[in-house]
């Protein structure tokens, strides 16, 4: 969307007020001001045209608008230099130490920047092509301040000179026809560039221009009919050279006055030779020879629209010369009108905005203020950027917490599942220590009923027991037997105590079986022998006794081993 | 272009510099740190958990199960020991049962304990039993197999005749033993059939 601006225009004798839509002028207010030549005096009545200023700006409804200055001062410095620099920037500073050569006063209360056009893109050495404006300190802030009382908001102030020269040599460079002369007319200077196809061969201004040819008209002259010389004012100066330019002699200029071509011609000829010498010197420095005749010449700015000026300028140097029809419109009395310098300057205001002076003051103040507008919007974007990480970490906290809430239970679970572990252990531990106990304790037992059993089934008919006894110590049980073993008639004296005790001896249930005692004796009126023994019985393994069932006494059902 | 910083915007960045450090140390931060702090929770008690696998979990319980099995069988076979009228009631019953002819029964005076290591203790039991030697047999093994811990200690057989019929005269010493349950198995419940703690 293009934006509305104000473009002033300040030159010698006016202030242009032009309302610009981007960087079309739509209307323009002119406010007629006799600016002196003096540095103090120029700026006091630069400050003493706010009111008038503010008048127009109230008229074409641009109050509160940004203003951009295009100005003409007597401390202004525009200045063109083209710079063997490799680097763009060494260019620039270079460009600037000489500009402050020229200045009349002391770089420390200057303003002062510096535009690079370009670098040539071919030639040997290639140039880099700088544009360098400069002003006083105070003469930029008077600038400023009048604006700002105008009710508009000060932007920047350029030289128009400065801004004029870089958009001309701009175009020349970007030209893509060979190179030709180019020759720009202003109203208060010239300037004249052979250059095209990315190049500037070479580039000078020239102090002449349409406010020159206008004041030169201002000398007496004498009428053709009456002997009283008469002395042309501004206006009426400006307005012959603009409506007849170079006339015929026997062309009428001033009817009323009885001007005629053979009055204004001797009065332009001087300046008209002045500025053809300067081109002719221009061309012999900036081509070689074999081209210097060949070359043609392309006029532009607002001086091209004087009649019979390129036609003149042909005939004398004996070139083609070409008009750039953009500027037949201009009208030196509208501000608005098209093919001024401050329509060239209002249509290069962006890409020139480089060369915009400010007052130190409005310079510090605008850095000031955005270095405050970074750092609060840095602190907010950290600030935000805080508030988001924090949401963030919030998120995953939360669920984070859940997690852990239920690792938590789990982990809670395991301990009490290993603690049950750890009492289980302890438990088989312990269990482990009783069964040892019990193993210990009820083992080495006999079976008593199958050792009687065994004693009922091995004693023969002739052997007759006494005592049968058992006894258990030290993990052993130990037996004892006594009895008669009888004779028989048969036999005699022998008994069958010898076969009894080797039966007892093979028995599984018996070991270490001794015959301990033997005597002659009598059971009844039966001779025999009367015998003890001892033995050790063998232990049987006791088995697990079982669970009981539901509702047993606890009568044995056990398993058999 | 050098960049001429005022004393207050300078002033004012320390500032901001400030409080947005603090902010982050007072917002972020805690938050930051007890994320950390969950997520090792979290860590520790997922390796907690990777050492808990089903399988132990099964072997904890067939093994308690079979421990307050085992519990059970020890506190069942200690009760004898400590109820010497049931353990009257039962020898009666036996011979009774086997047709033998109690002449004495004396339960004896609790001994003291034969071990510290494993504490148990034991009451001695004298029996005086008459009947057929097969019968006197087969009631000393029913006694030995009663659901205690039973030791028999000394026994003596001795032929006589009663009303013409050969009899065996027999005198049985045993210990009825108590196995006291050690602090860790004094815990162990007699659970159901799943065996749980």
């Amino acid at each position: 969307m293009k934006t509305k601006t104000i473009a002033l225009g300040l030159v010698l004798d006016r202030i242009d007020i032009l309302l610009c839509h981007g960087d079309r002028i739509v209307a323009g207010r002119r406010v007629d001001i006799a600016f002196d030549a003096d540095t103090g005096a120029w700026s006091e009545t630069v400050k003493g045209a706010a009111r008038q200023v503010r008048a127009a700006v109230a008229e074409l409804k641009g109050n509160g608008l940004p203003a951009f200055v295009f100005y003409r001062s007597p401390t202004e410095c525009s200045e063109y230099a083209g710079l063997n620099f490799r680097s763009a920037d060494e260019a620039q500073q270079a460009a600037i130490l000489a500009c402050a050569d020229s200045l009349s006063y002391p770089l420390d209360v200057a303003c002062c920047q510096a535009l690079v056009l370009g670098r040539d893109a071919s030639g040997s050495p290639r140039q880099n092509h700088v544009v360098v404006a400069a002003d006083r300190d105070d003469a930029i802030g008077a600038m400023a301040e009048m604006v700002e009382e105008a009710g508009l908001k000060f932007r920047w102030a350029a030289p128009l000179d400065a801004v004029i020269i870089s958009s001309f040599a701009k175009m020349v460079m970007q030209s893509s026809e060979p190179p030709i002369g180019h020759l720009y007319i202003g109203e208060h200077r010239s300037f004249f560039v052979i250059g095209g196809a990315g190049n500037i061969l070479f580039a000078r201004p020239i102090s002449i221009g349409i406010n020159a040819l206008a004041a030169s008209l201002r000398r007496p002259l004498r009428p053709i009919s009456g002997n009283q010389t008469i002395e042309l004012d501004r206006k009426s100066a400006q307005a012959i050279l603009h409506e007849h330019g170079f006339p015929e002699r026997n062309q009428v200029v001033d009817q009323e006055r009885g001007l005629t071509g053979a009055q204004i011609i001797p009065l332009l000829q001087p300046l008209l030779q002045r500025f053809i010498v300067e081109l002719r010197q221009s061309l012999r420095f900036g081509m070689p020879e074999n081209q210097r005749q060949s070359v043609s010449l392309m006029i532009c700015g607002p001086g091209s629209a004087i009649p019979g000026f390129a036609s003149v300028m042909g005939d004398e140097l004996h070139l083609t010369v070409n008009c750039d029809p953009k500027y037949a419109a201009f009208d030196f009395t509208k501000p608005a009108t098209g093919g001024s310098e401050m329509a060239d300057a209002v249509a290069q205001r962006k890409p020139l905005s480089v060369l915009g002076l400010l007052p130190q003051r409005v310079a510090k103040d605008r850095q000031t203020n955005r270095l405050t507008r970074w750092l609060w919007t840095g602190a907010a974007t950290a600030l935000l950027l805080i508030g988001a990480d924090a949401a963030l970490f919030n998120c995953r906290l939360e669920f984070a917490r859940q997690e852990a809430q239920a690792a938590q239970a789990r982990t809670d679970d395991v301990k009490t599942l290993q603690a049950s572990g750890e009492r289980l252990f302890a438990a088989i531990s312990a269990m482990n220590s009783l069964e040892t106990a019990i193993q210990r304790e009820t083992s080495g037992s006999i079976n008593l009923r199958a050792c009687l059993q065994e004693l009922s089934r091995l004693t023969p008919e002739s052997v007759r027991l006494t005592g049968i006894s058992f006894h258990h110590a030290e993990g052993r049980t130990n037996g004892h037997v006594a009895g008669y073993a009888l004779g028989t008639q048969t036999s005699g004296s022998r008994t069958q105590l010898e076969p009894f005790i080797e039966q007892l001896r093979h028995s599984p249930l018996f070991e270490k079986v001794v015959l301990a005692n033997v005597q002659a004796g009598v059971l009844g009126d039966m001779p025999g022998q009367r015998f003890e023994a001892n033995f050790i019985g063998v232990s049987t393994p006791r088995h697990a006794p079982a669970i009981a069932a539901a509702g047993s006494k606890g009568s044995t059902g056990g398993a058999t081993p | 272009m050098n960049i001429n910083i005022p004393r207050e915007l300078a002033a004012q960045a320390v500032i901001v510099l400030a409080v947005c450090i603090g902010a982050w140390i007072a917002v972020v931060k805690p938050r930051a740190a007890e994320l950390v702090q969950l997520e090792q929770t979290i860590s520790e008690s997922s390796s907690s958990l990777n050492s808990m696998s089903p399988e132990t979990v099964e072997n904890l319980q067939r093994k308690i199960a079979s421990v307050q099995k085992r519990v059970a069988q020890v506190k069942l076979h200690n009760q004898l020991a400590d109820d010497s009228s049931r353990l009257y009631g039962l020898v009666m019953d036996l011979a009774d049962e086997h047709r033998v002819q109690v002449q004495r029964l004396q339960p004896g005076l609790e001994l003291k304990k034969a071990n510290a290591e494993s504490q148990f203790a034991a009451m001695k039991l004298d029996l005086t039993v008459e009947g057929r030697y097969e019968a006197v047999a087969a009631f000393l093994e029913q006694i030995t197999n009663l659901e205690a811990f039973i030791r028999p200690v000394s026994l003596q057989i001795t032929p006589t005749t009663v009303d013409g019929t050969p009899t065996a005269t027999a005198e049985f010493g045993c210990e009825v033993l108590s196995f006291a349950l050690a602090e860790p198995l004094m815990g162990v419940k007699a659970g159901g059939a799943d065996g749980q703690p």
